[in-house]
């Protein structure tokens, strides 16, 4: 019998061989005792001190570490330094370093190292700040190799959670290629739009961490793709998993959940008609109804707000405003007719077109506005030109956006102050302003969340924006992963979680 | 013969005037690689410093040309966005779009140019009229809906084609062979339903020209008369249409790239334009054009090799 021989019979023959021999190869995982986490995006500098993207900071905080360290809580505690005192006057912080400190190449850190990395920030030797949070330190001592002395111009009472900033060798200034610090993880690679990995740093202080010996962050931006990663098992871990997706997973999978200690805000352009009238800003306040859009928008999974602050937070927070403005038609009809508005007017809300959740929210917010009369229309608008043209520019009408919490309410707060660049809401009100320089400078924090509570409040009386929700954020992972925990910071702690069998 | 010489020199204008036209639509488009690298929280004096870092507050002349020089010295930049060796992200890519591409190419020829023969053999029978309905069918489905579904498919029934399973060549390379499989055939499928028309529109008009009346009077089988008479006169339009195929596979499907979280040619490019990099940009669009004149080239070659009446001028 003679064998016809056609490209066609060859071709299929190549593919059986393919995937067959393709199924063998790729068969065992192998049993490594490693966790694989799927991040949405490519870190920006692996230098800790040029990085500014919370992307980049929710992988490397695990390489990198600072004087202090962010607790789960919200609070700080010790890393580098074992403890530190304050002077009576606020002005002289002494930290003492821990002994047995190793950086990743193996030195011990000292106290130069951590002047070094200090005065690199804040640009003593450059004359180029690398970050605004250290203006007030005057100069910094060592008066030998295990003590830093900071000595302040003036009171500063977040310098604390701003010291949770990488310390890095003195020795070593190509963090962007060798990232070197003190962290439970030490760096291996960085593919750009595939992975970065680190592994388990043995001589970490904390001698019975971490856990695993390895850890994958996976770049998957399409989250179409990360979930049916996770479901196949591709991935352990999926931070920021859509809500209404969670159901989806079933059987093997776990999930936690918290607030993001995020505030999700549509901001009115105080500067423009008819922002400028508090009672059209309050009759938009009592249009908008809020449970609804945390029903329909984050599938229940929301907190109330009331002003430009999360529960996440609780020592400074003040409750009860989200009660503010219940949403209440007529109320705002009424409001809206003293302000000369009685017909409604016609208004644009532009929202930055990657967050699907905004715009998701602005849908929602279109159709409440319109029972009062209110004809808005939806403006997407690219990143870059949000950024551009509506953050920086300020040319907007209205715009929904999210604005990160923090460990200090500090940078929180200071968005509504009226000579803040940043300040795109265009809110300004010399009594908030007071408030935010007295807490500034106030040392007791018991005294300074007094200050903080009252500046929320006269956000949420002045409607400055329409504070909406802190959507919560959830974690799935496969059943066999265990230890993770969660933080009020953008933060992915690897150094606790183990995998059980 | 000055052929050669004469499109070389077209090729190095196009790829100057695409470099010029690619800076040109930056500077219009809104958007500041500074502001959109330190987001929201950055102030004013941070963002200038990575301006000036950056090279960004220079004169725009200034700017491209010293882009254009750096060029000449086969330096292509470093990348704003990622803080790297813009030719470095742009060799990592394309080990990425390259053997995919190859890959669908294979799926394209080899499925796509016997399926038209059989289509176009049964062209007055039944058969064929279903398997027309099947290549338009193919025609019609966006890739992207094709990506997910083979995605969740290749997903479900082996699990070891999760998308993000992309392994670097050298650590494992039937594994990372093995993961371009599928979205390589998300690539493919609807070009082969487009190969498979074009094979078998072209077979039906010319399975009745007088030459192919004359080979069969002469009794030769019909296998000869398809493979050494019809198929070598069908190959010039296949030749274009495949020419039109590959440049458009070589550029990377942004969207495959995105269903199958393929760290491609595609998405580096998505990623350039939102962050208004503007030496990734440039790179990529000289790649891209660079290709296409390239595979046109090849393509006029082709031509002469498979017609000899053809002559390059």
């Amino acid at each position: 019998m003679r064998i016809k021989f056609s490209p066609l019979y060859l071709f299929l023959l190549v593919l059986v061989l393919m995937v067959s021999g393709g199924l063998l190869l790729v068969g065992g995982k192998g049993s490594e005792n490693k966790v694989v986490v799927v991040v949405p995006q490519d870190p920006d500098y692996l230098d800790p001190h040029q990085a500014s993207a919370a992307g980049t900071y929710e992988m490397m905080f695990n390489v990198y570490e600072g004087l202090l360290k962010p607790t789960p809580e919200g609070g700080l505690s010790p890393a580098i330094a074992d403890s530190y005192s304050i002077s009576q006057d606020g002005l002289t912080y002494t930290f003492i370093l821990r002994k047995g400190v190793k950086f990743h190449h193996g030195r011990e850190v000292t106290a130069d190292d951590v002047k070094f990395s200090l005065e690199r920030l804040m640009g003593t030797h450059t004359g180029k700040p690398l970050s605004p949070f250290f203006e007030k330190v005057k100069t910094i001592e060592t008066p030998d190799s295990r003590r830093v002395i900071i000595k302040l111009k003036e009171v500063d009472a977040s310098l604390l959670s701003n010291l949770t900033v990488a310390i890095v060798p003195q020795d070593n200034l190509n963090l962007n290629t060798h990232p070197i610090g003190t962290g439970p993880f030490r760096f291996v690679e960085y593919r750009p739009g595939q992975r970065l990995i680190i592994e388990k740093f043995k001589d970490y202080w904390e001698p019975k961490l971490p856990l695993v010996d390895k850890v994958e962050f996976r770049i998957i931006p399409d989250r179409e793709a990360a979930l049916i990663a996770l479901k196949t098992g591709a991935v352990d871990i999926y931070p920021r998993i859509d809500n209404e997706r969670i159901e989806e997973l079933g059987d093997g999978f776990c999930h936690l959940q918290g607030m993001q200690n995020l505030v999700q805000v549509m901001a009115m352009n105080l500067k423009r008609k008819p922002f400028n009238d508090l009672r059209v800003r309050q009759a938009i306040n009592y249009a908008v109804n809020v449970d609804e859009i945390i029903q329909m928008a984050a599938f229940g999974f929301g907190t109330k707000l009331g002003s430009g602050f999360s529960p996440a937070m609780s020592m400074f927070y003040e409750p009860g405003l989200e009660e503010l403005y219940p949403n209440n038609v007529e109320k705002a009809k009424k409001l809206l007719a003293e302000a000369g508005y009685k017909d409604g007017f016609r208004t644009t809300i532009s929202v930055p077109s990657n967050y699907s959740f905004h715009v998701d929210t602005a849908q929602i917010i279109v159709e409440q506005l319109k029972k009062v009369g209110i004809e808005a229309r939806i403006e997407l608008v690219e990143w870059a030109v949000w950024l551009q043209r509506i953050y920086k520019g300020r040319d907007y009408e209205m715009t929904i956006t999210g604005l990160a919490g923090k460990l200090d309410p500090l940078p929180v707060l200071i968005r509504y102050t009226s000579d803040y660049p940043n300040n795109f809401f265009n809110y300004s009100n010399p009594e908030f302003d007071i408030l935010n320089r007295q807490a500034a400078a106030e040392s007791d924090q018991k005294k300074r969340a007094v200050l903080y509570k009252k500046a929320q409040r006269i956000l949420a009386e002045e409607a400055a924006a329409v504070f909406i929700m802190d959507p919560h954020y959830t974690v799935a992972f496969k059943e066999n992963i265990a230890g993770y925990k969660m933080y009020p910071l953008y933060i992915q702690d690897m150094s606790t979680v183990y995998v059980t069998e | 013969m000055s052929y050669l010489p004469g499109k070389f020199l077209t090729f190095i204008i196009t790829l100057w005037l695409v470099s010029l036209l690619t800076f040109a639509v930056f500077q219009v488009i809104p958007g500041n690689p500074a502001q959109i690298i330190l987001g929201t929280e950055a102030l004013p004096e941070q963002i200038a410093a990575l301006e000036e870092e950056l090279g960004l507050d220079l004169p725009l002349h200034l700017r491209y040309l010293r882009w254009i020089g750096g060029v000449f010295r086969g330096d292509l930049g470093n990348s704003l966005r990622f803080s790297q060796p813009v030719l470095e992200l742009l060799v990592n890519s394309l080990q990425v779009t390259l053997p995919m591409a190859g890959m669908a190419l294979i799926f394209i020829v080899f499925l796509g140019i016997p399926l038209g023969i059989v289509v176009g053999r049964y062209h007055y029978k039944k058969q064929g009229l279903i398997l027309s309905i099947v290549t338009q069918f193919g025609t019609a489905v966006p890739s992207f809906w094709l990506g997910i579904l083979l995605m969740l498919a290749f997903a479900q029934l082996l699990k070891h084609f999760a998308p993000g399973t992309f392994v670097p060549w050298e650590e494992n390379w039937v594994g990372a062979l093995f993961s371009l499989f599928p979205p390589a055939l998300a690539v493919a499928l609807p070009k082969v339903a487009v190969l498979s028309r074009y094979v078998s529109t072209a077979f039906v008009e010319e399975g009745g020209a007088d030459y192919i009346r004359t080979a069969y009077a002469k009794g030769l089988t019909e296998k000869t008369v398809l493979y050494k008479h019809l198929l070598k006169n069908i190959l010039i339009p296949v030749t274009t249409v495949m020419g039109l195929m590959i440049t458009d596979i070589l550029g990377g499907s942004i969207i495959v790239e995105k269903v199958f979280a393929l760290p491609g040619i595609g998405r580096l490019l998505v990623t350039a334009i939102s962050f208004r990099d503007f030496p990734l940009m440039q790179a990529i669009a000289l790649y891209l054009a660079g290709m296409v004149v390239l595979i046109n080239l090849l393509v006029d070659l082709a031509y002469c090799f498979i017609d000899p009446r053809i002559r390059l001028r």
